[in-house]
C-alpha cells in the first residue's frame, strides 16, 4: 500500500524565507535607539519620559483599537512601538504628557489603524502627527520656546529658526562637526546626526530600507539649498548646514523609508527622494514653518501612488 | 511585473483590472513572491484564483451567448 499523502504536491511556495515584520521592526528600533539614546544624555530624565510615554501610550492606542474594531491584534509586530518611537524622536524634551498621548492617537488611530492598519497608511504615521502637533501647539512644538529653560555648553538656539530670522550672520560661529556630533537643539532624537547615519547605513546594509530612498533624499536637500545659497549666501544657509540641522538625517532614514508610503520602484524612489527634499529645503527657505520637513515627507507620500506608475512593462505584452 | 500592486487589486477582487493593467498573465507561478513576502500574504494563491475566476467568467459568457 502506498501512502497517499506522500503523493499529495501542494503549490510552489514549499517554504518561507522566515522574514518577519517583527524582525524589521525590531531593526528598525535597534538603528534608532543610540540616536534616542544620545538625546537622553542631552536632555535628560524628561527626554526619557516623552520617549517612554510616545512607544507604551502608541502600542496601547493600537491595542486599544484593534479590540474596539474586533481586528487581529497586531501589537505584536512592533510597528506601533516603531511609529511611537520614531515619533517620540521628534518631539522636543519638555512636551507635555497629554500632547505625546494626543499625538500617538493621532498617529496609530488617525493616520494608520482607519486606513487599514499595517501596509495600507497613505501617510507616514508618525509625520502626520508631528505636522498635526506642530499645527495645534505650535508654541510648545517650537524648538527654542520648549528647551528655553534647559542650560547646555553650546548656543542654545534651534539653528534653522536662528538662520530664519536672522540670516546666516547668526550662525557664523556654528561649527558643522559639533552639528554632526549631536551638539545642537531640537528634537530628541534627530539631533546626533552621527548615530542616525550609522543607524540609517545599518538599515540599508540589513536592506530593511533601500539605499535609493535617502540617498535622492539627501542630495535633493543639499542640491536646493546649494541653489539658495548661491542667490543669497547672506540669507540662506549653505548646503552642509541644512544637511546637519533639523530633521534632515532623521527624515531621509527613518520617515522617508517608510514600508507603505514609499515607492517601490528604482526611478520612482529617485523621483520621490529628490522632491520630498527640494520640498523641505523651499519650506525652510522660503516657507512658513522653521522645519518643515514633515511636510515635505507628506507631500512626497502624497504623490506615491503616481510615481508607482512609472513601471517596467511586462515583456511581449501589445496595447 | 508589480507585485505589490497586482496584490491589492486581487485582494479586492477586481480581477480584470489585474488582467488589463496589471500583468495578472505574465505570472509564470513560481511562488518566488510568497517565498519572500515579508507580511505573508498568499499571493501565488490570490493569482492561481484570480486566473481561475477569469476563466470561469469566460466560460459563462459563452454559454450564455
Amino acid at each position: 500500500m502506498t501512502d497517499r499523502t506522500k503523493l499529495a504536491v501542494s503549490f510552489a511556495p514549499f517554504w518561507h524565507n522566515g522574514s518577519r515584520v517583527t524582525d524589521r521592526s525590531r531593526q528598525i528600533i535597534l538603528a534608532a535607539l543610540p540616536a534616542a539614546l544620545f538625546g537622553v544624555y542631552r536632555f535628560g530624565f524628561s527626554a526619557l519620559g516623552v520617549l517612554a510615554l510616545a512607544v507604551s501610550s502608541a502600542v496601547l492606542w493600537e491595542l486599544a483599537f484593534t479590540r474596539v474594531a474586533k481586528r487581529p491584534v497586531s501589537v505584536g509586530d512592533g510597528t506601533a512601538a516603531v511609529i511611537g518611537l520614531l515619533f517620540g524622536m521628534m518631539l522636543p524634551a519638555s512636551l507635555p504628557w497629554w500632547a505625546v498621548i494626543t499625538g500617538t492617537f493621532l498617529a496609530i488611530v488617525v493616520a494608520r489603524q482607519i486606513y487599514g492598519g499595517i501596509g495600507a497608511n497613505p501617510f507616514n504615521p508618525a509625520a502626520v502627527a508631528i505636522a498635526i502637533l506642530m499645527l495645534a501647539w505650535k508654541q510648545r512644538m517650537d524648538f527654542d520656546t520648549a528647551l528655553v529653560n534647559s542650560v547646555f555648553d553650546f548656543p542654545a538656539f534651534f539653528p534653522l529658526a536662528a538662520v530664519k530670522a536672522f540670516g546666516t550672520e547668526a550662525i557664523r560661529d556654528v561649527a558643522l562637526i559639533d552639528l554632526f556630533l549631536g551638539r545642537q537643539t531640537g528634537g530628541i532624537g534627530t539631533i546626533c546626526n552621527a548615530a542616525l547615519l550609522a543607524g540609517g547605513i545599518y538599515l540599508v546594509l540589513r536592506r530593511v530600507i533601500r539605499w535609493e530612498i535617502p540617498v535622492s533624499f539627501l542630495a535633493g536637500v543639499a542640491l536646493t539649498a546649494a541653489a539658495f545659497h548661491v542667490v543669497d549666501p547672506l540669507r540662506y544657509a549653505s548646503p552642509a548646514f541644512h544637511l546637519l540641522t533639523g530633521f534632515t538625517f532623521f527624515g531621509a532614514f527613518f520617515l522617508a523609508t517608510e514600508d507603505a508610503s514609499s515607492p517601490v520602484n528604482f526611478i520612482p524612489m529617485l523621483i520621490y527622494g529628490a522632491v520630498a527634499g527640494a520640498i523641505a529645503v523651499f519650506i525652510r527657505n522660503i516657507g512658513v514653518f522653521a522645519e518643515g520637513l514633515v511636510f515635505a515627507v507628506l507631500v512626497g507620500n502624497l504623490i506615491q501612488p503616481l510615481l508607482d506608475k512609472i513601471r517596467p512593462q511586462a515583456l511581449g505584452k501589445v496595447g | 511585473m508589480q507585485i505589490n500592486l497586482l496584490v491589492r487589486y486581487l485582494e479586492a477582487g477586481k480581477y480584470e483590472d489585474a488582467e488589463e493593467s496589471y500583468d495578472l498573465h505574465s505570472c509564470i507561478e513560481c511562488g518566488l513572491c510568497s517565498y519572500v513576502c515579508v507580511s505573508k500574504i498568499p499571493i501565488l494563491q490570490y493569482i492561481m484564483l484570480a486566473k481561475h475566476e477569469l476563466v470561469r467568467m469566460r466560460s459563462m459568457e459563452t454559454v450564455n451567448d
